[in-house]
């Protein structure tokens, strides 16, 4: 027993925990279509995959993982593997985030990664 | 703004993570997600990397299935001992002479006894037999079922209301990239002579869980 074993920061099983939140929320319209785009990029043409998703996740780092849900997690990996593939880069992602919330007098505060209201 | 660079998984050691850590479950950033995710569909489409209508075939196969389909499997092994025996045997291919096709992974069924019950959590993730549930619960994702289950099943289950006598073994599955579990609960008293419609809305999505029983 020299090395502790390496352990991901998603590898969460057994360690302790608080009382399981047992409230349940609608799937909501947005994390549907984060599914779905993940699923028909899968179906179409094999350019993302389920396992690669989890990979992106399971890498980019434990502090936001700890942060974001489940969804947004799936969300954020999407796009970070699309950009590494060379599909859709994360910058244009951002930049089109800017000018739909501009069009709704909203501003997005990417490292706080919040949406509010202008100025 | 620059990409973050992915920062490598923290090892497991005194230094690193702290044991009696929290397991804690963030909610930050729907609107942000959201907005990120109709921002990138825009694009893709754009680009003809998807078609228009292509999400919406995707969201119509998410939404189809649901606990009712589940609960067919189990009213029909409640019904039939001999399907039982094939389910527990070969959940897929039981569960496709149903017309049920489980697309993500094999299907493992795990059956409740007077002596055993079974529970079923993913601690990597969240792998649930979504091809025939649907999306898990919010509960079953959440960080702090997959931490606790499998370190402290009888606790878990005692907050969803289900006390076990000592002598019934609690036994834990937990999932992987490449099997679903459904739980076969116990059948009530007289259940194979009724009928399936009888039979179906008796079966929970807590019970296919292990988070209840029938």
């Amino acid at each position: 027993m020299s090395e502790p074993p390496f352990r991901g920061y998603h590898d969460i099983g057994g360690l302790p925990g608080g009382p399981i939140q047992q409230d349940e929320h609608p799937f909501a319209d947005w994390q549907k279509l984060s599914e779905a785009i993940r699923g028909a990029l899968e179906q179409k043409d094999r350019c993302v995959s389920l396992d690669e998703i989890r990979r992106a996740f399971e890498s980019f780092g434990e502090p936001l993982y700890e942060t974001l849900g489940f969804y947004e997690r799936r969300a954020e990996a999407l796009t970070l593997l699309l950009d590494e593939k060379g599909l859709v880069e994360r910058a244009e992602v951002l930049a089109r985030m800017d000018a739909l919330a501009a069009g709704r007098g909203q501003r997005v505060d990417h490292a706080a990664k919040t949406v509010s209201a202008g100025q | 703004m620059p990409i973050p660079s992915p920062v490598p998984p923290s090892r497991f050691s005194a230094d690193a993570v702290d044991p009696k850590r929290p397991v804690v479950e963030g909610h930050d950033g729907a609107d942000y997600y959201a907005l990120m995710t109709e921002a990138l569909h825009k694009i893709l489409l754009e680009k003809q990397l998807l078609a228009q209508g292509d999400t919406d075939r995707v969201i119509a196969a998410l939404e189809a299935p649901n606990v009712t389909w589940g609960a067919r499997i189990v009213a029909e092994a409640w019904r039939d001992a001999a399907y039982a025996e094939r389910l527990v045997a070969d959940g897929s291919k039981a569960a496709a002479e149903l017309g049920f096709k489980i697309k993500e992974a094999k299907l493992v069924v795990v059956r409740n006894t007077p002596a055993l019950h079974n529970v079923i959590v993913c601690t990597l993730c969240s792998c649930y037999p979504r091809s025939l549930l649907g999306q898990p619960p919010w509960w079953y994702i959440s960080k702090n079922y997959r931490a606790r289950t499998v370190r402290e099943p009888r606790a878990v289950l005692a907050e969803f209301g289900l006390d076990l006598p000592a002598d019934v073994e609690v036994r834990v599955h937990d999932s992987n990239a490449d099997m679903r579990y459904l739980v076969l609960p116990m059948a009530p008293e007289g259940a194979a002579d009724w009928p399936v419609e009888k039979l179906i809305p008796l079966v929970t999505r807590h019970m296919l869980v292990g988070t209840a029983v029938a």
